[in-house]
């Protein structure tokens, strides 16, 4: 989506009347800075935080871990809901482990990860898995379960064989929903890996956050918060680009021919 | 009369589709709905059958049956000879709103009929090329389908379809998404195309000139259940040029299509009939 500059600018405005706001009630004193600390305040943390280098060596961990649950929950979701997708036995057996098993939150996996794995990065990448699968299983699933039939059919009707159909039909009509669970899933993953790092996992950016409440810097911890915030912002604008990338037939805007 | 044995092919003229007695039943909110009950016809080589009938007539339900999508309750259906039992390249279909693959370009979808056809890699980019010009689609095989106009999308479906050279070409509402004078404009392409590749086709449509304009034989339907009710021969020479819509046998038949569909009076309009909207 690209804005005119100007919409780009105005489309900010709401944010940085926020923060207008927020700095006004510090200065007068309304807000404890021990409990929200102001504006300039998380700003000159934030900055501290990065030129120690702290900051990019934090979320060089969180994000790895992110990276290595994304990769595996792609890999194991992928194959496996093309498969329950194109075999209906398998979908069967299927449907109730996923459907037991989706309901725990990730960060209920936190224990038991660390049981298995340690306090290291298999476990924060094991949280994130769990919290990634179910989005992009469900997304694709959804997405080959629900190829146009008609599309299918006239393939067929062409002589196409079962995995033309299954490489050329299934697996592109899913696309869209592929990506649609990765965004999905990205975003579960980031939140899954904060929460793995604040109540066990001990380095990263969650982590971070919660050695700065222990130490009562509040602004350290409004910072993080930002930061994650801002980092879950750029994976998921990177995936957008991706996906324009990739499937320019869906989001490519369209061209209207009007010459029969 | 479930029948339709003016449809028979003649003898010694080998019937390239032949179905009979078939029925098929679907259950839709608990209750079942006949959608084919008894039918029977043929189609022999290099002839065009079109079905005309009304909604929920079971058309396409039978073009399904006859592409191998669906299978009937009753009764057998056999192309070039052979019973079927599934699709087949032999029966290429080109379907109700098209199902162009969206995800290939224009070009991209002629070549998924030509890889499924086993043409080599090296050959399919040409021969694609061949295809699309002849439909005139050569300057957007780069497009995707979404970019294409309706009347692009219907001859991207036929050139798709004709990429494999089916001796049998099954058309289900080809035209039917269309506004009226681009669907005059392809009827003249397509009884032009039919005539060329001496296809036997099967083509589905509610509208009855566009039935007499391509077809040789308009088989009549009528719904619930669904059955033929009658058989048209259309005995103008093929291909089918536009003078030919002003003929007196061209009325004729289709005074018989609206009579049989019971559709519009043949009776000319006299002293209670239609009167001028000023003469009172």
């Amino acid at each position: 989506m690209r804005l005119p500059q100007r919409r780009r600018v105005t489309q900010l405005g709401l944010l940085l009347a926020l923060l207008g706001v927020w700095q006004a009630l510090s200065s007068l004193g309304v807000l404890d800075p021990e409990i929200a600390s102001s504006p300039a305040a998380v700003a000159s943390a934030w900055w501290r935080w990065f030129t120690s280098g702290d900051l990019v060596r934090d979320c060089a961990t969180s994000l790895g871990r992110v990276g290595l649950g994304m990769l595996l929950a792609t890999g194991v979701a992928v194959p496996l809901a093309l498969a329950a997708g194109a075999i209906p036995a398998l979908d069967r057996q299927l449907a109730p482990v996923v459907e037991l098993l989706r309901p725990i939150p990730p960060i209920a996996w936190v224990p038991l990860a660390l049981l298995w794995f340690g306090i290291g990065v298999r476990a924060a990448a094991a949280v994130v898995f769990v919290g990634a699968f179910f989005p992009i299983f469900t997304a694709v699933y959804t997405g080959v379960v629900e190829v146009d039939a008609s599309k299918v059919n006239a393939a067929r009707s062409l002589g196409a064989g079962r995995r033309q159909v299954m490489m050329e039909i299934h697996a592109r009509a899913a696309l869209p929903s592929l990506f649609l669970g990765l965004r999905v899933g990205v975003g579960m993953a980031w939140m899954s890996v904060i929460a793995a790092e604040l109540v066990g996992v001990r380095s990263g950016l969650g982590y971070r956050i919660q050695l700065a409440q222990t130490l009562l810097q509040t602004d350290l911890v409004i910072a993080g918060m930002l930061t994650i915030g801002a980092v879950g912002l750029c994976m998921v604008a990177a995936l957008g680009a991706v996906e324009r990338l990739t499937i320019p037939w869906h989001t490519r805007p369209r061209r209207e021919l009007r010459t029969a | 009369m479930a029948h339709a044995t003016a449809a028979r092919a003649p003898d010694g003229v080998t019937a390239h589709i032949d179905v009979s007695r078939v029925s098929k039943a679907f259950e839709r909110h608990g209750k079942v709905v006949r959608a084919l009950d008894d039918v029977s016809f043929a189609v022999p080589t290099g002839r065009v059958l079109a079905i005309v009938g009304p909604s929920g007539c079971g058309k396409t339900t039978l073009v399904n049956i006859i592409a191998g999508f669906e299978r009937p309750d009753a009764g057998t259906v056999s192309a070039l000879g052979r019973p079927v039992t599934g699709p087949s390249a032999s029966r290429a279909v080109v379907p109700q709103h098209y199902a162009l693959f969206d995800w290939k370009t224009v070009r991209g979808n002629v070549e998924f009929a030509l890889k499924a056809k086993g043409i080599s890699r090296g050959e399919r980019r040409a021969l694609a090329t061949d295809h699309l010009e002849r439909v005139g689609l050569a300057s957007v095989a780069e497009l995707y389908p979404a970019e294409l106009s309706g009347g692009m999308k219907q001859r991207l479906a036929v050139a798709r379809a004709l990429a494999v050279e089916p001796p049998c070409l099954l058309l289900d509402e080809p035209l039917a998404a269309l506004d009226y004078q681009l669907r005059l404009r392809l009827q003249n392409e397509l009884t032009a195309m039919l005539e060329r590749a001496r296809q036997t086709a099967v083509v589905v449509t509610h509208d009855v000139d566009e039935a007499l304009y391509l077809a040789d034989e308009v088989l009549l339907m009528t719904g619930s259940p669904g059955t033929i009710d009658s058989v048209v021969r259309v005995s103008l020479p093929r291909p089918r040029e536009p003078y030919m819509r002003n003929m007196p046998e061209f009325a004729e038949l289709r005074q018989v299509i609206w009579d049989a569909l019971g559709l519009v009076e043949a009776r000319q309009p006299q002293q209670e009939g239609i009167t001028p909207a000023c003469a009172s």
